[in-house]
């Protein structure tokens, strides 16, 4: 990445945004006896982020495909960037970006290439379009590879021009479909770092990922589908101080004492269990304070505490309490 | 926008030119073998005609048959590689997206074609006048981007190369149940009676009537309107692919 980023054109939703600029209300998408989506609301806004999880077969890229205008949805109403993907299908598809699960390019161009084509289906002139693409070569970091054939890029510089073409041509919403699988943790973070700058330019991104972590890094607010329905749409703060309980983790300074420990909480009603380690066993912060008893019955019988710590509940945490 | 996704049609044909090379090189090498296998044979039972100018039709009925599936070849590549679907959320419409492999693969046909015919030449074509090697040439561009039609329409329902490549082999099966190697009224039985039935006798029968070859009366006319007929179906047959991706959607 450069250090010095031209900016981009100034987009229409850095201006004047009225209203949200995804807007779903009884989203419900149906395969043969199936619903995919089943009653879907989702507001995004001019310059947020809002991550999209849950698990595999939730719905989150049906909704995707449905807001891009790739699927007509069974019911409910959407706009997005002011259009309806329904009826204005070509309307939506020039008003957004969007990075697929895959990146969708063709191996024999060159990121030039792409980048002005894109731009050119997009309205613009011959000239508007190469000054589009050199400007988001620019921004992605990509200008040194301008003129490589795409199928010689890295996965990563791939990736960058995946997102590049989708954000040439000024769209107002931004939709990524785990756009950093396969990504090494130095291009995810600059990834991630080029998707905040276009929001802050006034898209409004939606990004569907398995990555909790990206999930937390990324987005203003996480939105957890589970069988196809919203089941949680919240900061990523919020979802965590509502998974419950706080974890007590006792690291041993033998291993070999973890039985002993568990019998020792067993004896005392604590609900304790192995951890992942071999030498640590985790116990639920059940009250505002800590387990005392506990801790001064393993020091009466012998079992030496090398660490403690206490744990809050991880987003990991809250999102399979959510969607098991 | 349209002349956008040309440009980027016909710079993948020339960054991928197995696509263009490997039809012709079937089609020179067919012509080969026939003129050499079956020219003395052929010349005598033509009055008065060369075998070459009697034959060089049929192969180039199977260039531009083998070179209209590259339209669907190069939509199937893009579906592969998720491109398809990138350039239709740009708004540029399936027809356009369908239409840019559609017009590449015309021009590409017509050089094609051109090549073939000067393989021809370079065999001992003789006596046909510049105008008729014309007529060839782009009677074997339109034969193409009409069968193209199949091509795209199958590419756009079945998205897979197998799909397309099964068009070529059962029109290429067809090209041989013809007046392929001898005039139909030299055939009999029953391969005149699948000869007469099969359009693609019409379009063979045409492009021989241009190269002032042995031909039916009026030959070029009646492949003229089988084009027609074959080019409604294929538009018929890309109409249905497109509504069914839609409602697929």
């Amino acid at each position: 990445m450069t250090t010095t980023t031209p900016a981009l054109p100034a987009s229409p939703a850095a201006t004047a945004a009225v209203g949200p600029l995804i807007h779903a209300r009884g989203l419900r998408k149906k395969y043969g006896d199936a619903w995919a989506v089943d009653g879907l609301d989702l507001d995004v806004d001019a310059g947020e982020i809002v991550g999209l999880l849950g698990p595999n077969g939730a719905g989150k890229t049906t909704t995707l495909e449905m807001l891009s205008a790739l699927r007509r949805p069974t019911e409910g109403t959407l706009a997005v960037a002011g259009a309806d993907p329904v009826t204005a299908p070509r309307a939506v598809r020039t008003r957004i970006g969007t990075v697929l699960q895959a990146p969708a390019l063709d191996a024999v161009d060159t990121p030039r290439e792409a980048l002005t084509l894109q731009a050119r289906l997009r309205g613009a002139s011959v000239a508007d379009a190469r000054a589009q693409a050199d400007a988001a070569l620019e921004r992605a970091g990509l200008a040194h590879a301008a003129d490589q054939r795409i199928g010689t890029l890295s996965g990563g510089q791939r990736r960058r021009v995946d997102l590049a073409v989708a954000v040439v041509g000024r769209p107002r919403v931004l939709i990524l479909d785990e756009p950093t699988t396969g990504l090494d943790p130095v291009s995810r973070r600059a990834l991630w770092e080029h998707v905040r700058e276009l929001a802050a330019d006034g898209l409004a991104v939606l990004v569907s990922t398995q990555d909790l972590h990206e999930a937390e890094e990324l987005a203003h607010r996480l939105v957890v589908l589970r069988a196809g329905r919203v089941v949680a749409d919240a900061t990523a703060a919020r979802l965590r101080a509502a998974a419950g309980h706080r974890t007590l983790v006792v690291t041993l300074a033998d291993a070999a004492d973890r039985r002993a420990a568990l019998r020792v909480a067993a004896d005392h009603g604590t609900p304790a269990t192995a951890g992942p380690g071999d030498d640590d066993v985790h116990t639920p912060v059940l009250a505002d304070a800590l387990p005392a008893d506990y801790l001064a019955a393993l020091a009466a019988a012998g079992i030496t505490v090398r660490d403690l710590r206490v744990e809050a509940p991880s987003l990991d945490d809250a999102v399979i309490a959510l969607t098991a | 926008m349209f002349r956008g996704l040309l440009l980027r049609t016909a710079r993948t044909l020339t960054r991928v030119p197995a696509l263009v090379a490997s039809p012709l090189l079937m089609s020179a090498f067919f012509l080969v073998i026939y003129s050499g296998q079956l020219g003395k044979a052929g010349g005598a039972m033509l009055p008065g005609g060369s075998y070459l100018a009697f034959v060089l039709p049929l192969v180039l009925l199977t260039t531009a048959l083998s070179g209209g599936m590259v339209a669907g070849q190069l939509l199937v590549r893009d579906m592969t590689s998720g491109y398809h679907e990138r350039l239709l959320l740009t708004g540029a419409g399936r027809g356009r997206v369908a239409g840019a492999p559609l017009a590449v693969t015309g021009v590409a046909l017509t050089v094609q074609a051109a090549a073939m015919v000067g393989v021809g030449v370079a065999l001992g074509l003789r006596g046909v006048p510049a105008p008729r090697l014309g007529a060839l040439v782009v009677g074997t561009a339109a034969t193409g981007v009409v069968f193209a039609l199949l091509a795209v329409a199958t590419a756009v329902r079945a998205r897979t190369d197998a799909a397309v490549n099964a068009v070529f082999s059962a029109l290429f099966g067809l090209s041989f149940l013809t007046s392929a190697f001898a005039p139909r009224d030299e055939l009999s039985g029953w391969l005149k009676a699948v000869a007469t039935a099969n359009p693609l006798t019409y379009v063979l029968e045409a492009l021989r009537d241009a190269a002032g070859s042995v031909a039916p009366n009026g030959a070029l006319g009646v492949g003229a309107l089988t084009l027609v007929g074959v080019a409604a179906v294929g538009t018929a047959a890309c109409a249905a692919a497109f509504r069914h991706a839609e409602a697929a959607r």
